[in-house]
């Protein structure tokens, strides 16, 4: 009764007709399951992976079900983990030695619960996410290639790409790499396409996040927004608005905003701990984030 | 299995050959220096004189050092930072970003440390993510004691250590919380330490920080030493000590020298020191072997001594030099106080300054002070000033002389050749240089703020009953002071409750106040004041400022001008209030010599067209002897500019002015409130509004008794441009006759006598009278107007007169 009590007092905006509603804002992990961090959902709505705060393990959860399985403990698993198909996480151990990052790229059978390497010993090992947690490709010494083929070659389809290379913005489009710099020389971070690939969003240390085309002409700044990411739709984002004391982050939101309208709305604006790290789930109506304390939650959105 | 043996066999290799190499081709760090721009998160210690550090500053020269270094190295650099704007304070989220999108081998943050505190440390401080035993990384925690040793072994602090920062701080760093790779945020020193903090402002000490981290990474990558060493170390004197508030820990005690001269040889290196008190100097990249240091500092005796500079080390060779001798006698460069000045301050300390270097103990034995008082002397850290302050003051109004004997003598033994003397003499009372109100003004508002000005701050414990407020009757009035401005010598106060009107009251001041320099107040003295007479009317309240929605900010005015934007607001306050629960309180600065704050009401107010109707507000006053404007649209279009009043007063006052005073035709509108700087204005006050009145249809000066004298009144304002206002009164029951006419005349005249107005001459029944004077075609100037009531039946006169100042 308590919580639908909580659940009553929702969180409601108009926005240009819209009107945005924080129907639950619910636990998905608790603190006796352990302290997780950067949930990110399967594209089919199943499975969610997380991490821990320094992405060191990978876990999942079977939302059905409600189990945790964690896959690996090892260093780095939880950077860019994602989904290579229904039932296969892709993600990445991390060795370091006499100070060198070694790499090997995984791959974890959920039906089996066993991993199968299938790439070792990189320098420079990056896994290719989607908006979605899906992947097809990684980087192996700034080189592409394709997950889903057996010899694991280059890259040679018409797959239209955007990441970073030395903190620069790099378009791969027609088998060709084309390196970006919308807003000059600097760090740009958080870089990702839109669903329909036409659009590039992106965090420029210090300036903000902005939303350009695949050329880099600006078509939306959407402000201090952290870990961005689009929704499914590809009208909205999420993202974190972290304060910090320059010793620690003291304060954080999650918000959400509309690319069109251009209007923002805090989803978080009546807890009180430090909301981390959002994502989008399999549509508009859920985004998952975790607390700064470890505790991956999972908000159900109403916009109308 | 074969693989994993052929990449074991290549590390081995790997490892072999870099040690070999020296080399960190490959490696990919990122280096965050801590922190970003000059602004209050960013660490700044001041040290006098205008000069500062800056941790953002010093963790960024320290950061493009190492950059530098381990470019030269091979490695790839990514910097979170190299610019020290406010745009460069990335948020840790953000830091964290940018070392994990580039994929890095490790990542390290610059800082300085502080305490927070009073106290003062000075130790190497190393935190990785995690616990003490249980670091997220563990490669963190090796480079951590790695970096912990090195940073040490340069900048020879107190102690140092290698810590999980959930264990030392109880949480996670921010900008080590979120890594997936290993890193390390570093403490170099403690920057509120002074000694530390003057060493940080040397380049090359940041230097050298940047070399020790260098070498940390050379060492946690196995990747081989650097071939040079580094001959380094800090110059001092050998008898002058640092101020004891650094409180100075082991050689700091000892003060460093500025601008020192270092050479190295063989190989003719020079370097040349700063005059950031730190003393330090640096030769890197020195290759291994013996040299010479010679030590060349202006007016010290050179120094030479052998050092060995030993591959990948820093090597310490620390000097205290001392003085060249002089050889000759002291001078005397200055003293005060001033030989024969009067009026010092009693409290005053005695400062004699040598040239040279002097003999403290003897020196002192050498000053003498008569009278005799007691006190204490104080030398500045070269000894060549000695201070001496009285403990507790001198004698009021005493003639002390000071003598230096040939006693005195140098820090080489040379005698002071003439005794020196002279003597001042002290204040001899505390004088009371302003009041509010002066002795005999009238008109003053029954909620008055009585202020007492003084020479000299005041001492707060001597005012006990030393200041009281009676009326006429000799009841004392109750009162609350001001105690905040007892250092300036300012002593406000005011009634607890609202005088009477048209009563007189008397301010006694009594002798015994005392001031900060223990000099008294030596007489008692009253100041006999008037209030105003009460106010009766009729009118229609049209703003009770209730709500500061209706007043527009004072900065967004375009007519504000010179103002400090920080100190010019407007607010509603409930401190003072004349009705209702608040009034309008506007404070101001002006910047300049011609400001102006114009606090305009957003939706101006009709008032109607030209009548013999008021308008008005009610002021409390600053007596700061600024302008007070009201500010009308005539038709919607013209503003019409009506002076009000010279600020000269305190306490509530009902100001207003008469419709058909209002330059124009067409609709009136209220405005604004100006307030207009004046030349002798004060630069700064604050005044309060409350009910502003429309439709004032009686004369707003009315007292229902009849006077019982003659009064004339003090025109208002004074001076005055170009209108001003007379009041008199005639009194009833002259000769025990009651509401008799009289014949009564004002006039004014010049300074020649000449006539130049005349504002009544006809009879006049007993009552109270306001008269408006416009001098509008008079020059600038002072003017006398001169009141005469003349009772026909008994003849007898009345005549006064007073000056009036028209200025243009």
């Amino acid at each position: 009764m308590k919580r639908v009590l909580l659940i009553s007092l929702m969180i409601f905006v108009e926005m240009f007709g819209q009107r945005v509603t924080v129907v639950e804002d619910a636990a998905v992990t608790n603190p006796r399951e352990g302290s997780f961090y950067y949930p990110a959902l399967s594209p089919d709505g199943t499975v969610l992976i997380f991490s821990t705060a320094n992405q060191k393990g990978l876990w999942y959860k079977n939302l059905p079900s409600g189990n945790i399985v964690r896959i690996t403990n090892q260093l780095g698993a939880g950077i860019d983990a994602a989904f290579e198909s229904k039932n296969h996480v892709i993600y990445k151990e991390d060795n370091f030695v006499q100070g060198r990052r070694f790499s090997s790229l995984k791959s974890f059978d959920l039906l089996t619960r066993r991993s199968t390497i299938l790439d070792r010993d990189i320098r420079d090992l990056k896994i290719y996410r989607s908006y979605e947690n899906r992947t097809g490709t990684y980087f192996k010494n700034n080189e592409i290639r394709e997950i889903n083929s057996p010899s694991l070659s280059k890259i040679s389809s018409n797959e239209i790409l955007a990441y970073t290379e030395n903190s620069q913005i790099v378009i791969f489009e027609n088998n060709q790499k084309r390196m970006i710099e919308p807003l000059g020389k600097g760090h740009y971070i958080w870089v990702s396409l839109s669903p329909d690939k036409t659009r590039l969003m992106f965090t420029f240390a210090g300036k903000g996040t902005f939303v350009s085309d695949l050329k880099g002409k600006m078509l939306n700044k959407v402000g201090y927004a952290n870990y961005p990411s689009w929704s499914p739709d590809g009208s909205w984002v999420v993202f974190m608005k972290d304060i910090d004391d320059g010793v620690k982050i003291i304060s954080s939101n999650i918000h959400i905003a509309n690319l069109i309208t251009g209007k923002y709305f805090n989803l978080t604006s009546t807890r009180n701990d430090i909301s981390l790290y959002p994502k989008w789930g399999k549509d508009n109506s859920e985004v998952y984030y975790n607390t700064d304390k470890g505790q991956i939650r999972k908000i159900n959105l109403k916009i109308e | 299995m074969k693989k994993i043996i052929l990449l074991l066999i290549g590390l081995i290799f790997l490892s072999l050959s870099s040690s070999n190499a020296q080399s960190l081709a490959g490696y990919k760090f990122c280096i965050n220096p801590g922190h970003g721009g000059n602004d209050s998160n960013d660490r700044q210690i001041p040290l006098g004189n205008g000069i500062n550090f800056w941790e953002s500053e010093g963790n960024l020269t320290k950061g493009l050092y190492l950059r530098d270094m381990l470019e030269a190295l091979g490695a790839t650099v990514i910097m979170t930072r190299t610019q020290n704007r406010t745009e460069d304070d990335l948020p840790l989220s953000q830091i964290v970003a940018i070392a994990n999108t580039n994929n890095v081998d490790f990542f390290h943050s610059i800082h300085s440390n502080a305490t927070g505190t009073s106290a003062r440390a000075n130790y190497t401080l190393i935190l990785f993510n995690g616990t003490d035993t249980a670091p997220t990384n563990p490669a963190a925690k090796e480079m951590g004691a790695i970096l912990a040793q090195k940073i040490f072994a340069v900048n020879r602090t107190t102690s140092t250590q290698n810590r999980g920062d959930r264990t030392f701080l109880g949480f996670n760093l921010g900008v080590l919380n979120g890594l997936n790779m290993p890193g390390t945020l570093s403490e170099g020193s403690f920057h509120d330490y002074l000694p530390e903090a003057w060493r940080l402002k040397n380049n090359s000490y940041l230097k050298h920080e940047a070399w020790a981290i260098a070498r940390s990474f050379l060492q946690y990558c196995n990747a081989g030493t650097f071939i040079n060493g580094i001959v380094a170390g800090i110059v001092r004197d050998l008898n002058e000590t640092v101020p004891s508030s650094y409180l100075p820990i082991g050689n700091d005690v000892k003060k460093p020298l500025n601008k020192i001269k270092v050479r190295l040889e063989p190989g003719d290196k020079v370097y040349n020191g700063d005059e950031f008190n730190n003393g330090f100097y640096m030769f890197d990249e020195v290759t291994p072997g013996n040299y010479q240091l010679i030590f060349e500092v202006d007016k010290m005796r050179p120094d030479t001594v052998s050092v060995t500079s030993v591959a990948n080390l820093s090597v310490f060779k620390d000097r205290l030099l001392t003085l060249n001798p002089i050889l000759d006698p002291p001078q005397i460069l200055s003293y005060s106080p001033a030989d024969s000045v009067n009026e010092v301050s009693n409290v005053s300390p005695v400062v004699i300054e040598f040239d040279i270097r002097m003999n403290a103990e003897e020196t002192q034995k050498a000053f003498s002070i008569t009278p005799e008082v007691a006190g204490s002397y104080k030398w500045d850290t070269d000894f060549k000033k000695i201070t001496f302050t009285p403990s507790k003051g001198y004698l009021p109004g005493t003639k002390y002389t000071i003598l230096i004997s040939t006693a005195a003598k140098t820090h080489f033994g040379f005698y002071l050749q003439q005794q020196k003397s002279f003597s001042f003499t002290t204040r001899s009372k505390l004088n009371l240089v302003f009041t509010y109100p002066k002795s005999g003004e009238s008109n003053i508002s029954t909620s008055v703020l009585m202020r007492l000005k003084f020479d000299k701050g005041i001492d707060g414990s001597s005012m006990a009953n030393k200041i009281t407020v009676a009326d006429s009757t000799g009841i004392p009035i109750l009162l609350q002071a001001n105690i905040s401005r007892y250092g300036e010598g300012i002593i406000d106060f005011e009634p607890k409750t609202q005088l009477n009107n048209n009563t007189t009251y008397t301010i006694t001041v009594k002798e015994g106040i005392s001031d900060a320099e223990y000099v008294k107040f030596t007489e008692t003295v009253t100041i006999e004041y008037k209030t105003e007479s009460r106010y009766t009317f009729d009118g229609n309240l049209i703003e009770g400022f209730e709500s500061g929605n209706l007043w527009q900010s004072p900065l967004l005015s375009p007519n504000t001008i010179g103002v400090n934007t920080s100190t010019t607001n407007f607010t509603i306050a409930t401190i003072r209030k004349r009705s209702g629960n608040s009034s309008g309180r506007l404070n101001y600065t002006f910047t300049g010599n011609s400001g102006e704050v114009e606090l305009a009401i957003i939706n101006p107010i009709n008032l109607g067209q030209s009548s013999s109707a008021g308008f008005g507000i009610w002021v409390y006053g600053d007596n700061s002897f600024n302008i007070l404007e009201y500010r009308f649209l005539r038709s919607g279009s013209t503003i019409e500019k009506v002076f009000i009043d010279t600020l000269n007063w305190t306490g509530w006052k009902l100001k207003k002015i008469w419709l058909n005073e209002i330059p124009g035709s067409g609709q009136i509108e209220f405005k604004s409130i100006n307030i207009v700087q004046t030349a002798n204005g004060e630069t700064s006050g604050t005044l309060f509004f409350d009910e502003c009145i429309s439709n004032i249809v009686t004369d707003v000066f009315a007292d229902n008794s009849l006077p019982g004298e003659f009064i004339l009144e003090q025109n208002f304002p004074n001076p005055f441009n170009p209108t001003t206002t007379i009041r008199f009164s005639l009194p009833d029951n002259r000769n025990g006759q009651s509401n008799l006419l009289q014949n009564v005349s004002l006039k004014i005249y010049d300074m020649l006598g000449r006539e130049v107005s005349t504002l009544i001459d006809e009879e006049k029944a007993p009552g109270n009278y306001e008269v408006k004077f416009n001098a509008k075609n008079l020059a600038s100037g002072v003017y006398i107007y001169r009141l005469q009531s003349g009772d026909s039946h008994s003849g007898e006169v009345f005549i006064q007169s007073k000056k009036l100042i028209l200025l243009k």
